[in-house]
């Protein structure tokens, strides 16, 4: 087949999830696979890139107060999910009140 | 001038055919034929070599037992349908993904050997071989040395 050869990166299309405790989102990563995946979390920032034979994807996105040695990936069926547990500080507390 | 349609819960299909319907209202726009999917559709890429014609569609999500494919005359109709995989317990914060279904069909060229279709799933990429007949391959044409008188 013949080779495209294609620089402009492409912005996947992502689901971004959220309760109290963790973040979980989803990319549309059709064509990657585990070998061509870089995923990074920085400075508050998470890096998505994939780069494929023809085609480049590219995604940055700020996701604050996360837990960075907790996050994990699995990619299937050319999605990509991400967990991002919640940093103790940001998980939301119940108060209780107390009739006085 | 604008005409409004009373506001209910609407799936985003829904929102698609709203505009569908004020497009052919004002007659701006007369609808393609499969309009429904344009927007909604997986992308497809078509490329071919000496052999074969290769479509490669984007149905990312989904696996074998979402996916049918099949050949009519000369027309390949392809159909998904995958399930909502939004997690229990959350809540969204941002929403890009759509394809859940989708119908594509596409006319086949004359020249392909239709029995020997071939479909695989790999990474999320749906992947289509159409083998073409062989007589409809380049032969390649032998010159003959020419001879000397020919050659002044």
């Amino acid at each position: 087949m013949t080779k495209q050869k294609c620089e402009m990166s492409i912005s996947p299309r992502v689901d971004i999830f959220e309760n109290d405790t963790a973040y979980k989102m989803f990319t549309d990563l059709p064509g990657v696979s585990v070998d061509e995946l870089d995923i990074r979390y920085e400075r508050e920032h998470l890096e998505l890139k994939a780069a494929t034979f023809n085609k480049t994807f590219y995604r940055r996105f700020h996701i604050p107060n996360v837990s960075d040695q907790e996050i994990s990936a699995e990619l299937k069926n050319g999605i990509l999910e991400i967990a991002l547990p919640k940093t103790a500080a940001v998980k939301a507390r119940v108060v209780p009140v107390t009739v006085g | 001038m604008f005409r409004f349609y009373p506001v209910h819960p609407q799936t985003t299909f829904d929102v698609f055919k709203e505009f569908q319907r004020n497009f052919e209202e004002f007659g701006l726009f007369r609808p393609a034929r499969h309009f429904e999917n344009l927007d909604l559709g997986p992308r497809v890429v078509k490329t071919e070599n000496e052999d074969t014609y290769r479509i490669t569609i984007e149905v990312p999500g989904m696996t074998k037992k979402d996916v049918s494919i099949t050949v009519e005359k000369d027309v390949l109709m392809i159909e998904g349908k995958a399930k909502q995989n939004n997690p229990e317990g959350y809540e969204v914060v941002r929403q890009e993904r759509s394809l859940l279904e989708f119908i594509r069909r596409l006319a086949l060229p004359e020249n392909i050997d239709q029995s020997s279709i071939a479909a695989r799933f790999e990474n999320g990429l749906l992947t289509i071989d159409l083998p073409k007949k062989p007589e409809e391959k380049p032969r390649r044409i032998e010159i003959s040395t020419v001879t000397k008188e020919e050659e002044e």
